[in-house]
């Protein structure tokens, strides 16, 4: 996939750019407005990762420029500020989602393929790992093709790992993906894990591997490796 | 006091005070000019009583009034002025009298001759005065009190139009004071005061909520480039020691974002920047989080107990109220126990939120920023203080009540 990333932090575009690309996207960087302008006109991507606090402007004033230039490019807003109306204001203006700084790369890379899905017809809106298959429009999800009953908590818990394999994942950025960025409400993490035993036990009892390993200290890492 | 009253109140004491003063200079020279004029009228008197007798030798006799009579003695001509109370034959009681007494020598015979006027009595004088004073002084009262209010009314209207204007003044609200030019260069001086001093006040507020925000943009932007550089070295293979080394770094970033972001949102409730509201039902919004927050409430076997008697419905920002419930929902369940307990209860005027706890917390400075509760590692201790300012900024009252193992909070509509 072709991606754009408008930021003008040069560490973050690095960061950024070197994760996508590892992934094996062709990645286009601009760190300001009018090199944005530019690279809009002069080819078609997938994605914008669209920062909204740029030197020579406010990002979401590209919004327009994308939806003119662009056959079919997703937008992501990135912003420090958790404004509300930057929000609304940059969905309203046609973009996919929004993300506020600071945001973990996983998240970005899952909410990233959860738009790719939701572009993508529903008979082809899978999400695959070995045997194991899953369907988030129906929110189903099959094991060697078996229908396996899952919490809602626990099909997104999967969903996140696929989307984010082979990658350490913190048990902070679980708990910020599940609860949408609310986990410091929480006195500790205890609740994760009792997500995860579930989850395990029910794909094993499926037929499934258990494909989530321990990282000591850290966390956790989806592979088959 | 209103200022009108006071100046009523200063004007009144003076004309009581001046009043009765011009009673008595009145009462001086009244008397005085009285006296004169009788004494005057006297010696004229005197002078027609002499002329009578200088043509014909019946002296006049006119008791009180007019008395003649021959002396014998041959002393010299003499006058003298007296007063005295005589008895009045035909007024049947003492009058006072003014009396001129004298001896002239006509024709050769010795007169004494008394011509008296009767005086108004000084008592009756000072009555006269008395009442006539009485008199302005209820007359002025009654012409201020009315006079004054209806210009008080019609004066101060401009001045009771600023303040109206001031009481409406949010600094949220954008354009400018509507001041009518009035007639009162006081008046118009203090419009044009107000008109620059909020002129100022709204754009230092702008700045500053500028500012603010720009400041959180700043630091948001290299924490998140700690945090990615972080997560980034997560990823290689890492001795047990070097990992935990990272993931306290991380976390510490974490926290240090989410402190950010907490003091931004307390700046923001506190500059009134959330004043959208709506009719809210706080009661059902406890219901959707309560079952959000169940995994975290089972995780520590915390029994809920939910009771609903009514709906509280209450004007506040959608956002601010769901972050309310979010943080005393965190807090009831933060500092719950291990098989504790929470207990919901709705009504119309107040919600209580119970939960069981470990000892007592210091009722005093529970909404205090940054007073934690627990050592909890993951607690910054601004839950409340956001709880608090949400609450005062939407005019409801939260009321904390601490047992030795309960704790109790509570909303009420004013």
């Amino acid at each position: 996939m072709k991606f754009l990333i408008v930021e003008d932090e040069p560490d973050l575009l690095d960061a950024m750019k070197k994760f996508f690309v590892k992934q094996g996207n062709t990645v286009h960087v601009a760190q300001n407005k009018f090199i944005a302008e530019d690279k809009l006109i002069d080819n078609q991507f997938d994605f914008v990762i669209l920062d909204v606090g740029l030197p020579d402007g406010n990002g979401l004033e590209l919004l327009s420029a994308i939806n003119r230039e662009q056959d079919s490019s997703s937008v992501i807003i990135v912003s420090a500020k958790n404004a509300l109306d930057d929000k609304l204001k940059g969905l309203d203006l046609g973009a996919d989602d929004y993300i506020t700084k600071p945001f973990h790369l996983a998240e970005l890379n899952s909410r990233i393929k959860a738009i790719k899905r939701r572009k993508l017809k529903t008979n082809e809106g899978f999400t695959e790992f070995n045997e194991i298959r899953l369907n988030e429009k129906e929110q189903t999800t099959f094991i060697n093709e078996q229908l396996l009953e899952l919490t809602k908590k626990e099909f997104q818990l999967l969903v996140y790992f696929i989307s984010n394999q082979n990658r350490v994942l913190t048990k902070d950025a679980i708990a910020d993906h599940l609860w949408d960025n609310q986990s410091d409400f929480m006195a500790n993490y205890d609740f994760i894990y009792t997500h995860i035993k579930n989850l395990r036990k029910k794909i094993e009892a499926a037929g499934g591997i258990d494909y989530l390993k321990t990282i000591y200290g850290l966390g956790y890492k989806y592979t088959d490796k | 006091m209103k200022l009108i009253q006071k100046s009523n109140r200063t004007q009144l004491k003076v004309i009581l005070g001046v009043l009765p003063l011009a009673g008595i200079v009145l009462f001086a020279v009244l008397n005085y000019f009285i006296k004169d004029e009788i004494n005057e009228k006297l010696l004229v008197d005197e002078l027609r009583v002499v002329q009578t007798l200088e043509k014909d030798n019946s002296p006049p006799n006119l008791y009180p009034v007019i008395e003649v009579s021959t002396v014998s003695d041959s002393s010299v001509e003499q006058m003298t002025f007296s007063q005295d109370y005589i008895f009045d034959p035909i007024e049947n009681e003492d009058e006072l009298f003014s009396t001129l007494q004298s001896v002239r020598n006509i024709n050769g015979t010795n007169y004494s001759i008394t011509i008296r006027h009767s005086l108004i009595e000084t008592k009756d004088l000072l009555i006269a005065i008395g009442i006539a004073v009485g008199c302005f002084v209820i007359l002025i009262v009654l012409a201020f009190y009315f006079i004054n209010r209806r210009i008080a009314k019609k004066l101060w209207e401009p001045f009771y139009l600023t303040l109206e204007q001031l009481k409406m003044f949010s600094l949220e609200a954008v354009g400018k004071f509507d001041f009518n030019e009035t007639q009162i260069d006081e008046f118009n001086s203090l419009n044009d005061s107000i008109a620059e001093m909020t002129q100022k006040i709204s754009q230092d507020y702008s700045t500053l909520k500028e500012f603010t925000e720009n400041a959180s943009h700043e630091i948001q932007t290299p924490l998140s480039i700690i945090m990615l550089h972080l997560d980034d070295a997560m990823q290689s293979e890492l001795s047990e020691e070097l990992s935990e080394t990272i993931y306290k770094a991380y976390q510490s970033a974490k926290r240090l974002s989410s402190l950010n972001e907490k003091l931004l949102l307390l700046t923001k409730i506190e500059n009134n920047q959330y004043h959208h509201s709506d009719a809210i039902n706080i009661g059902e919004i406890i219901q959707d989080k309560l079952e959000e927050f169940k995994p975290l409430i089972k995780a520590k076997n915390i029994e809920t107990i939910f009771e609903k008697e009514g709906e509280f419905i209450h004007p506040i920002d959608k956002n601010l109220a769901s972050i309310l419930i979010d943080n005393l929902f965190s807090n009831a369940i933060k500092h719950n126990i291990e098989k504790g307990l929470i207990e919901i209860k709705i009504s119309k005027e107040e919600i209580s939120i119970k939960n069981s706890t470990n000892g007592k917390v210091d009722e005093r400075h529970i909404f205090d920023r940054f007073k934690k509760g627990s050592q909890s590692q993951k607690s910054i201790g601004l839950g409340l203080s956001i709880a608090k300012q949400i609450a005062d900024n939407a005019h409801l009252k939260l009321k904390v009540l601490a047992e030795e193992d309960l704790f109790v909070l509570k909303l009420i509509q004013k």
